[in-house]
């Protein structure tokens, strides 16, 4: 089956494998493995005549038969090969925790190494629409920052969190290539040019996207789900109680149309079907699924799919290889197998009935009390609820939560908290029975929670302080008050509808006042009839997932909006003013860390001075100094991390300010709010900041 | 695997007990034969191939289920059903001959016809008819699984049966049976034949923990087993032997849904396997005919939920233009299926309320695998299983099993409710059977609640109860052939007198102890029932009649839950008990001396594999000759095996020093009566388990001193 195999016996470090055609022809296998080393494999490379770069400094590759290692010295988090200029040879992007290295393997140099402040996580070589040439994009720990072959920085925005994958594809079927990104924070969102085309939130942190043809794309989620989205349309999606590693397009059956290659950390590597997730090809390796990489491994002028596990196997897989036909009489298992369902189908609703349960329903409410919402229900005359159970993706650790209580119960709670305001769609079942039985009906019910079902509508507070009152958010929406009701009546749970009362004297004025139930904060939302809209909160985040879903629900393109949130500020200018103090720290902190290397450097050849001589009291002297050398070293590098880490924290909140003061705002208002901010940013100025954040 | 074989797919029924499928003899040679299959919904059916087409001979009318089919008659052309605890008989014809109420209490489990000589098994109790009058009975107080007769030179008749206890019992008449031990339980008994000759001395045993033997019977004095088949696997559900192709080969049945063919071994050979397919439910029947095709042998299956399918030898490309008949056929049917169910889906909606079916059979087993001394439980379905919720009162935990493609999913739980685990098996498409792994603590009893859903419309949920006994990683000792090989004691005793009879303190054991048997084995007026723990060796010893009760146990952690579960049963029936509770202090060392030697390894295991951990990471491991000390180079040869020793029990080196800890939590309670919190106990203990050196821990156990004040203790 396999078009051929070897192992690289060396672990490889799980969806950290690439491939390239360094010299411009021939095809490269690239892996990191332990400790910041990275791998080349080259089973077709020319041996070199002579070796003339042995002078150059340690970071450089050093080959041995077909393979070549390359000493990073610091954790590698991201790999990507392409072009980035017209030169037909592959170049290797190496994304750390603070640097992007291009490297040229054929001529055993760097070609730049950029620092990246906000970290490396995910980088990607391709042609995006509204830029020329190809270039480089890295994704941070809260932005995405992109090169060009000069590694100078031609773009960045925002993300609401740590990037984790990236694909460039065409989303929309204009024939232009978009940006879609997956984060940590389970978004995916699409960006074409600095505009949002659509977003949409996962169940849990996104680990892999891949592009389809036909607008379609594949994504992959932390928890083992699989699927595949045409434009915004989910087409599928399958859950394994494994994780997907790696995810790939490849036409393995031969057929003209790619399928969708996954490799799992169990070792389980699939071929799917893109219309329907049928799986058409599996195989199964020893160790978890390092990565999957295209590459003409075998010059035969055309590429084969190339499995590589944790553990340095090496798998190829040719386009047509065969697949298993299907067994003969399969499709009357299939069939026998279908009529045995309605059979049994028939048989369940045939089945005499006790008269007890005629009519039986389930009375199902929903509300929002006592710092929850909930989901009661409610059996028939005779009949109790056993146990119920509800599925759903998001709001607690598992998918499911289960109700089993004591013993069976006419009525049951379920309590649920979901932790984003997010609309929540769950399923729940609930076994109904009489006390005792050990036959239960089974209820189904799929119900969605409202985005905003952690507020509770409570009567204006007697006392509000005066801070409270400062901060608040206004916009102009321009829209009937009645459709703003509309909305408000979709997104919270209310104990009753709520109408515009038009007789009062301020007509047509909407004022309501919310209690959030995870903090118990104290929200107040206002409207006039002119469709001018003040929010006061002291949550930034609350005010600006209202603006963004009453927004989508009116379908607005445009909305500016003033902002006040004197506290929120003051916590970016802090944050601002620490990372001007951080980098200085890390400069100083660096020559310091350069210093001791050299002493280091200095006591080593001391030390083997000493040993050639044989003078054992001279070794053994500088051994001690080589031991408190490096007792510094050990404690200078824990600062250096320290004050690294709080630095990216910092980034990182600066980050995430921007994006909600942004989410204030829809459209050109949201992206020129970046734009400004950034700029700020850079700038080190905080009046600028402070105004663009306030007026956009 | 040389023998290839193809699936063809004939019927299916209703869900099928075991061994409730057989093939009757062919009139001619090789040529095609008829086989009989009975259901739960008690429907015989009698099927043939005429012309390549499956036929229906004759369908009976539903009735109670249907446990057991044999053939008798001369020729084996009379069907005998089992079916609650009257025997009836069909003539292959349909014509109902027979029906005989055997007036057992408990449903018939295993029959069998010889003659005129009918037995039948039904929970613990043996009894034989002849033309259908009392010939004579044995009470084994064990569960039986399977019963065969085997005719003798005179009058009289050999029965073999198959026993809970790991035994197979001969009787003969009704002299006491003799007896031979097998290390596992014994589940179906098949009569080795050769075509249609049938064996009267040997017979096919298999196990529970799936192995295969041949039991030989040489008049009524030797009574010999070999084992064909050594391996632990899943449970065997149905064997049979028949020629397919070249020589005569056993073919085998399992639980998993495994059917496997073996050739049957000349002397001292091994079988080979020559085939070997997964029906992905379990197996009720597989039996060696020719059925489909004339001339070629193959082996008819019957699963679980009631498939039956032949997998022969023709080949597949003779195959494949035979079935565009039925293919049709069964398309017509399905639409008509269909059309019949859009009908009732619409008269539904005003009439019938589509509640609580009478059908949705779950079979389910939990079974201690000693090995890992961890509980397998098997839930299987006649339709496919939507999901699985387990519910459990009191502390477990589940472990991942490889095989099990399920999603799983942990709910957040409140102890205080009763509910110490909530787990979901959310299952993939298509699932009729599952296989789930837990590990249960000793001293904690409980209920396991399982409720099972099925994905067929209008969706229902069977709920399955399953007891967790206190004991519950002990293991029920049959007589040691050999008591030398090994010294016990001293015991720890714990005396009860009270005014109890043998049969109530019989059923307080069983909320104690696994797999007690169904009625107390009595010797002299007295019932005697061993135990040893598979989790560190140590052994309970049970005597009780009527008025008093010793229990011997090594460890005193046994005999303490031992004491509180029987004083709580006992005061629950308002039964006043006199306990004496003696404490061995030699016992201490006994138990320590037992666990020292897993610790040590665990430890040892530990230590070997950070070691390798530390190799990967400074990349060691390459050329290990040049660079590395021999006895590194030993450690990264056997990686993979060390490796995957730990992945077997991760938490073994935690489980082993709770057991020290609830020993010394237990030993202060019952030698200086005072309680002291496990917490409390680990602490004090911690230094010395650090050392591994027995004589500090048994210090620790010795030394009253450093125990907490006796204030705050009270028992």
């Amino acid at each position: 089956m396999a078009a051929f195999s070897l192992n690289i016996q060396k672990h490889i470090e799980s969806g950290l494998v690439t491939s390239g055609k360094f010299d411009g022809s021939h095809a490269c296998l690239v892996a990191a493995t332990y400790g910041g080393n990275i791998l080349v494999h080259s089973p077709h490379r020319q041996p070199q005549i002579t070796s003339h770069d042995h002078e150059q400094s340690d970071r450089k590759l050093s080959w041995s038969g077909e393979l070549a290692e390359l000493h990073i010295g610091t954790e590698i988090t991201a790999l990507c090969t392409g072009r980035l200029n017209d030169d037909e040879r592959d170049i290797l992007l190496i994304g750390t925790a603070s640097h992007v290295l291009a490297y040229n393997i054929e001529d055993n140099s760097d070609s730049f190494y950029k620092e990246m402040s906000d970290g490396a996580r995910y980088i990607m070589i391709g042609k995006l629409s509204w830029l020329p040439n190809q270039v480089a994009i890295i994704g941070g720990n809260s932005s995405v920052t992109i090169l060009d072959s000069q590694g100078t920085e031609i773009f960045w925005a925002v993300v609401g969190g740590t990037v984790t994958s990236l694909a460039i594809f065409d989303f929309d079927g204009d024939d232009e290539n978009e940006l879609i990104i997956g984060t940590k924070e389970s978004e995916i969102k699409v960006y074409k040019k600095d505009s949002l085309l659509w977003e949409a939130k996962e169940t849990a942190s996104i680990s892999t996207l891949t592009g389809l043809p036909n607008k379609r794309f594949v994504y992959s989620v932390e928890n083992g789900t699989l699927g595949v989205y045409e434009m915004a349309q989910r087409l599928w999606r399958v859950k394994s109680k494994h994780r997907v590693v790696v995810t790939r397009s490849f036409d393995l059956n031969g057929d003209g149309t790619p399928e969708v290659i996954t490799g799992w950390n169990n070792g389980k590597v699939d071929a799917r079907s893109f219309n329907n997730g049928e799986v058409i090809f599996k195989i199964q390796l020893s160790a978890g699924i390092a990565g999957i990489v295209e590459a003409d491994y075998r010059r035969i002028g055309k590429s084969d799919l190339i499995v590589v596990s944790s553990a340095g196997e090496v798998r190829g897989y040719g386009s047509g290889s065969t697949m298993d036909t299907p067994e003969p009489g399969e499709i009357i298992r299939d069939l026998l197998a279908k009529k045995q369902v309605l059979q049994m189908e028939l048989r369940q609703r045939g089945a005499s009935v006790p008269n007890m349960y005629h009519g039986t329903k389930l009375a199902v409410s929903l509300m929002t009390s006592n710092g929850a919402a909930r989901v009661a229900l409610a059996s028939g005359p005779g009949l109790f609820i056993h146990c119920a159970i509800v599925f759903t993706e998001g709001v607690f650790e598992g998918e499911t939560l289960v109700v089993h209580p004591n013993r069976p119960k006419g009525e049951l709670e379920i309590e649920l908290r979901p932790p984003k305001n997010a609309p929540v769609d769950m399923h729940v079942k609930v076994c109904v029975g009489p006390a005792g039985a050990d036959l239960l009906q089974v209820f189904e019910m799929t119900r969605q929670l409202p985005r905003f079902c952690m507020y509770q509508i409570i009567e204006r507070p007697e006392q509000i302080t005066e801070d409270f009152t400062r901060n608040n958010v206004t916009a102009e929406f321009t829209e009937r008050p009645q459709r703003i009701v509309l909305w408000l009546n979709q997104n919270l749970v209310l104990p009753e509808e709520f109408e515009v009362k038009e007789d009062k004297p301020n007509n047509g004025c909407i004022e309501i006042w919310l209690r959030g139930m995870r903090d118990n904060k104290i929200h107040c939302f206002m409207a006039n009839s002119t469709g001018k809209i003040t929010i006061q909160t002291e949550d930034i985040i609350f005010a600006g997932d209202i603006i963004q879903s009453l927004s989508l629900y009116l379908g607005l393109r445009e909305l500016s909006s003033d902002v006040s949130f004197p506290a929120e500020e003051r916590k970016m200018l802090d944050a601002l003013e620490r990372v001007k103090e951080l980098k200085e720290i890390d400069i100083r902190l660096q020559a310091e860390a350069a210093n001791g290397t050299t002493l280091l450097k200095n006591i080593i050849i001391r030390l083997e001075d000493a040993r050639i001589l044989e003078n054992i009291d001279e070794m053994r002297k500088r051994l001690v100094q080589l031991k408190n050398v490096n007792v510094d070293l050990i404690r200078e590098h824990e600062i250096r991390t320290n004050s690294y880490k709080e630095l990216t924290a910092n980034l990182k909140q600066l980050n995430l300010g921007v994006q909600h003061a942004a989410r204030l705002r829809v459209g050109k208002s949201a992206s020129n709010t970046v734009a400004q901010c950034r700029a700020a940013i850079q700038d080190e100025n905080s009046k600028a900041l402070t105004l663009a954040i306030r007026h956009g | 695997m040389s023998l290839p074989l193809s699936r063809i797919d004939y019927a299916a029924v209703g869900v099928t007990s075991k061994g409730t499928t057989r093939v009757f003899p062919a009139k001619e040679h090789k040529q095609t034969q008829k086989f009989a299959v009975a259901d739960h919904d008690g429907i015989l059916h009698v099927y043939g191939v005429k012309k390549g087409e499956l036929q229906v001979s004759f369908k009976s009318l539903p009735g109670p289920r249907i446990n057991k089919l044999v053939l008798g008659g001369t020729g084996h052309d009379k069907i005998y059903i089992a079916q609650v605890n009257t025997v009836k008989g069909y003539t292959k014809k349909g014509k109902l001959f027979l029906e005989f109420d055997t007036n057992l209490i408990d449903p018939i489990s295993a029959l069998y016809v010889l003659g005129s000589d009918l037995a039948a098994c039904a929970r613990d109790l043996y009894h034989r008819y002849r033309d259908c009058k009392d010939a004579d009975s044995y009470l084994a107080g064990e569960t039986l699984y399977d019963v065969v007769l085997l005719p003798t030179d005179g009058s009289f008749i050999f029965a073999i049966l198959a026993c809970g206890d790991c035994a197979i019992r001969v009787l003969h008449g009704t002299k006491t049976p003799a007896v031979l031990r097998l290390p596992s339980v014994p589940t179906v008994l098949s009569l080795y034949r050769e075509g249609d000759v049938e064996s009267k001395e040997r017979v096919l045993v298999g196990t529970m923990d799936g192995k295969v033997g041949l039991l030989i019977l040489q008049g009524n004095k030797t009574l010999r087993i070999t084992w064909l088949l050594n391996m632990t696997s899943s449970e065997i559900t149905s064997l049979d032997t028949y020629e397919l192709q070249d020589g005569l080969d056993i073919l085998i049945g399992r639980q998993d849904g495994t059917v496997e063919v073996y050739t049957f071994p000349e002397e001292d050979m091994l079988p080979s396997l020559r085939y070997r397919y997964n029906a992905n439910e379990s197996i009720s029947s597989v039996i060696g005919g020719i059925i489909g095709a004339a001339g070629y042998p193959e082996v008819l299956v019957t699963t679980y939920s009631g498939r039956i399918f032949g997998l022969t030898t023709k080949p597949p490309g003779l195959l494949e233009a035979d079935q565009n008949d039925g293919l049709t056929k069964l398309k017509v049917e399905i639409e008509q299926l269909q059309e019949k169910l859009k009908e009732e889906k619409e008269a539904a909606s005003f009439s019938v309320d589509p509640l609580a079916p009478l059908i949705l059979s779950v079979n389910h087993r939990m079974t201690l695998n000693r090995e890992d001394v961890s509980y397998s439980l098997f839930i299987e379905l006649d339709t496919p299983i939507d999901n699985i919720l387990i519910q459990s009162d009191t502390p477990i935990v589940l472990l991942d099993v490889e095989s099990n493609s399920a999603v799983v999913s942990l709910s957040t739980c409140n102890p205080r409710e009763g509910n110490f685990v909530l787990a979901t098996y959310r299952c993939q498409i298509n699932t009729n059977h599952l296989e789930m792994r837990l590990r249960t603590i000793e001293g904690q009893p409980g209920t396991l609640q399982i409720y099972v859903t099925s994905q067929v419309q209008p969706k229902c949920c069977r709920k399955l109860l399953i007891p967790i006994p206190a004991l519950s990683l002990h293991v029920r000792q049959h007589e040691v052939e050999n008591p030398e090989t090994r010294t016990e004691g001293p015991f720890n005793a714990l005396r009860l007198i009270g005014g109890f009879t043998i049969a109530e303190m019989h059923a307080w054991l069983s909320f104690a102890l696994p797999d007690v048997p169904e009625r107390p084995l009595l010797e002299e007026g007295e019932a005697i029932l061993t135990y040893v723990s598979s989790f560190i060796g140590t052994v309970i010893k049970c005597r009780y009649k009527k008025g008093s009760a010793v229990f011997l146990g090594e460890n005193i952690s046994t005999i303490i839950i031992l004491r509180d579960i029987l004083t709580r049963e006992a005061t629950k029936r308002k039964i006043k008990l006199d306990v004496f509770c003696d404490v061995s202090d030699g016992s201490i060392s006994r138990v320590l001396e037992l666990v020292f030697p897993q610790l040590n390894a665990v430890d040892d295991l530990i230590t070997k594999v950070r070691i390798l951990n530390a190799l990967e990471e400074w990349e060691l491991k390459e050329n290990p000759k040049e660079n590395l000390c021999t006895e590194y180079q030993e450690l990264l040869q056997k990686e993979s095996e060390i490796k995957s020793q730990m992945a077997k029990d991760s938490e073994l080196l935690e489980r082993l020093h709770a057991v020290i800890t609830d020993l010394y939590v237990d030993w202060e309670r019952a030698k200086r009566s005072r309680r002291i919190g496990s917490k409390d106990a680990a602490e004090k203990l911690d230094a010395a388990l650090k050392s591994r050196e027995l004589a500090q821990v048994l210090q620790v156990f010795v030394d009253a001193s450093n125990t907490v004040p006796a204030s705050s203790c009270k028992d």
